[in-house]
């Protein structure tokens, strides 16, 4: 049974009583903005010398809030792996939930302890952001959610390659199609195009 | 979720039920873990239990509020908001977000707790436990509540199980059935706490449960707290590439004790990088519709709003 007597009447003092009230500590608090956690996971930064643009944000971003820029000027090169191209950040669909920092393999994307963002309609635009290392109005807040060990989700081993049943492998080069992956392709291109004729069915022999 | 991968979902699932979040990721994550053989570390199955209680504690302190408000009391609800920021204040601490963590990734969580944060979670314990006298005084003994309350939207053992009543709503009939003690998931089988149960059934024994229910809580976390620090090890286990993880051909069905009720995820994979199948067995569907609907039928239209809040439904769980 309950240990709270329903049938129990208050003191017709409690009025009184509660008076004490006053000494308290309010439990409201004022608005003002305050500092977020050392583990926040605000508005994001990222650091354009470490970023490679390999666009692994934008795979795991559940929310495809991320588009990949393209920024003439900074290092192109397919065979290092390295593109031009920057995260453009949609918070009209981001819902912070750091994935993409887990999964950055460079480290560069992190989120910080920024959180208060409004405007009018008219810049609706400003919600579409660039995330660079100084964050979304130029002021650093402090590094919120980042990259640590425990959280580090990059895998860099090879995945093995997908075996297809002996019956679909002796009739066409799928599998080795299936196997080969795009960098694979820019970095050997002659076996690209070798590949590319994998469609094409063969003869049993 | 089938159409995203098994690590995308992670961020989908909290939003299930936002007062709750906790049970929805770490059911899922443990779903995972379960078809693809992973064992999270006991480090990881402690913090989840931290994460999970504190999480039922704000979820309870946002229902009785609500109740309360329900009939015309306010102050509790906004008693219960201002208290439950606290635990909110310790969930944007531990794992970067107040209100969806995302802290769980099959294979154990992704943050070990910050430093002092122990003590800062005992003097929130120590916090919410003085209160809760004021709020026995304020809305439990409160004869303008226990009138409203009592008597009201009563179903009985029998009518709470033909209509898959579970949790806090099943407790408040005096069956006393709780998935952490009688199907023990995580490490709930190492910690002691009681299962609080009421007899009468009505809108006020469901709410008595919650309050009861939330000083277990400060228990079980206070229990975390004390075993923590002596628990070692990582916090998880290594994982595949999510972005190319295959997890086996296989079904899973795990069920963990959330604030609602009892909360399930059937999830079956084909082996490939996306599920096949994700059902959610959500608690407050059942208690939503076809058990609001019954209590409702011959109760005065200014109890109806009651009788919802004590059964403590959470809509986006509701619409499927």
């Amino acid at each position: 049974m309950s240990d709270i007597d329903h049938k129990a009447r208050g003191s017709l003092l409690n009025p009184i009583k509660n008076w004490q009230f006053f000494g308290r500590k309010p439990v409201t608090e004022s608005l003002d903005p305050r500092p977020a956690s050392l583990n926040y996971r605000g508005f994001h930064l990222n650091d354009w010398e470490k970023c490679i643009g390999c666009s692994t944000c934008q795979k795991v971003c559940d929310n495809a809030a991320i588009t990949m820029v393209r920024i003439p000027g900074l290092p192109d090169d397919p065979v290092k792996g390295v593109r031009n191209e920057r995260p453009a950040i949609d918070y009209g669909r981001c819902c912070w939930c750091a994935l993409c920092v887990d999964l950055c393999p460079t480290g560069s994307i992190s989120l910080s302890r920024e959180y208060v963002h409004t405007c009018t309609e008219e810049e609706i635009g400003s919600y579409f952001v660039l995330p660079d290392p100084n964050g979304i109005h130029g002021e650093y807040y402090g590094l919120g959610w980042s990259k640590s060990e425990d959280a580090d989700l990059v895998d860099l081993e090879r995945q093995s390659m997908a075996e297809s049943a002996p019956e679909a492998r002796i009739g066409t080069f799928d599998e080795i199609v299936g196997g080969f992956d795009p960098q694979q392709a820019i970095v050997e291109p002659r076996a690209a195009s070798s590949a590319a004729c994998a469609t094409i069915p063969v003869r049993p022999t | 979720m089938e159409g995203r991968l098994w690590i995308q979902n992670l961020a989908l699932v909290p939003r299930i039920c936002v007062p709750d979040p906790a049970p929805m990721e770490v059911c899922y994550s443990v779903g995972i873990e379960d078809i693809g053989g992973l064992e999270a570390p006991e480090r990881a199955q402690w913090l989840r239990v931290l994460q999970l209680e504190l999480s039922r504690m704000a979820s309870h302190l946002f229902a009785f509020g609500g109740h309360a408000a329900t009939t015309g009391m306010y102050s509790p609800m906004f008693w219960g908001f201002a208290d439950r920021d606290l635990i909110l204040d310790l969930f944007e601490e531990l794992t970067g977000g107040r209100v969806y963590h995302i802290y769980n990734i099959p294979g154990g969580v992704r943050r070990d707790i910050p430093e002092g944060f122990l003590d800062r979670v005992t003097s929130v314990m120590d916090y919410i436990e003085s209160r809760l006298s004021d709020y026995d005084n304020l809305l439990f003994t409160n004869q303008v509540f226990v009138d409203r309350a009592r008597g009201v939207g009563t179903l009985n053992q029998q009518q709470a199980l033909e209509w898959g009543v579970t949790g806090p709503n099943l407790r408040a009939t005096g069956l006393a059935f709780d998935v952490r003690r009688d199907d023990p998931y995580l490490v709930y089988d190492q910690i002691e706490f009681d299962v609080p149960t009421e007899q009468a059934g009505d809108a006020w024994a469901r709410t008595l449960v919650r309050r009861k229910e939330l000083v277990e809580s400060i228990r079980i976390v206070r229990q975390v707290v004390e075993r923590l620090p002596s628990i070692p090890g990582p916090i998880r286990c290594p994982i595949p590439n999510p972005l190319a993880w295959n997890l086996p051909a296989g079904e899973t069905y795990t069920r963990v004790e959330s604030s609602k009720g009892e909360l399930a995820y059937y999830i079956v994979s084909n082996g490939g990088d996306k599920p096949y199948r994700v059902h959610v067995r959500g608690p407050s569907a059942t208690h939503a519709v076809q058990v609001l609907e019954n209590l409702a039928r011959g109760s005065r239209l200014e109890d109806v709003a009651q009788i919802m809040f004590s059964l403590d439904a959470c809509p986006p769980e509701v619409d499927r």
